[in-house]
């Protein structure tokens, strides 16, 4: 199963801790992880299920490139990382 | 019907958190009560630190809601059963899935996504029918709760009146 961690900055509002989850997307093991953490959910994806604006995931380092299916691969020992993209100066 | 007044006290909704304001009797200096004359101070904060957009006090039951905007993380709405919480987040008001292959834009041409960008009104309904809650938000839908919100349901004659993609 994959590894999915999320930004500290997020736990202020809602505790996501380190967990695995099941899936060959990110959406998929997304879906599985939420399902747990039902409040998560809305802290990372808008209404339609995409990605919010200024959120981001690395899978295995690599920045996703489908922010609205999140339909990029997930091998069962990815690790995926959930941050806030920070910007300006 | 019971009807709940709150003449003495105010919340102040600040990009800082939620401030509770409460008029005390008499001028705050020891000095005589003349009417509604008493010296306000803070007697609680609310969600220290993040931005607080907008509060309501239903006079019908007391609850207080808070609309917050957590920037990356987005909208979330809460509600106290009464001043100065426990709060409880509920689940804020969400669009319905935009149709395969629809396309919208602002009045600016960018394209309007279907979800939910500010809380900007909240309001009570009627005495006649408690629980209702009208929320208007951006980008333009306005939403209808009829238990004091805990759901949410889009107003569709509204969001789908053609005027309003003009």
């Amino acid at each position: 199963m994959a590894t999915v961690a999320f930004t500290a900055n997020i736990q202020r509002h809602v505790a996501c801790p380190e967990t695995v989850a099941e899936g060959t997307t990110v959406g998929e093991v997304l879906a599985a992880v939420f399902a747990a953490t039902p409040r998560a959910r809305s802290h990372v994806l808008d209404d339609q299920g995409a990605l919010r604006r200024h959120m981001t995931i690395y899978v295995d380092g690599r920045i996703v490139s489908e922010r609205e299916r999140l339909s990029d691969p997930v091998r069962p020992d990815s690790r995926i990382y959930v941050f806030q993209a920070l910007s300006g100066g | 019907m019971k009807r709940y007044h709150h003449g003495d006290r105010l919340l102040v909704s600040t990009r800082k958190g939620l401030f509770t304001l409460v008029r005390t009797e008499g001028d705050g200096n020891g000095g005589p009560v003349v009417g509604h004359t008493g010296a306000w101070s803070i007697t609680n904060v609310d969600f220290m630190g993040d931005n607080v957009t907008l509060t309501l006090t239903d006079p019908r039951s007391g609850y207080c809601y808070a609309a917050l905007d957590h920037g990356h993380f987005g909208v979330k709405l809460h509600r106290a059963e009464r001043a100065g919480g426990p709060w409880t987040e509920l689940a804020a008001p969400a669009y319905p899935p935009k149709p395969e292959g629809h396309e919208e834009f602002d009045m600016w041409g960018r394209p309007l996504a279907w979800t939910t960008a500010r809380i900007w009104a909240l309001a009570a309904g009627g005495d006649d029918e408690p629980g209702v809650l009208w929320c208007g938000t951006l980008p333009g839908g306005l939403f209808r709760s009829n238990d004091h919100g805990e759901s949410w349901t889009l107003v569709r004659s509204l969001w789908d009146h053609p005027k309003r993609r003009q």
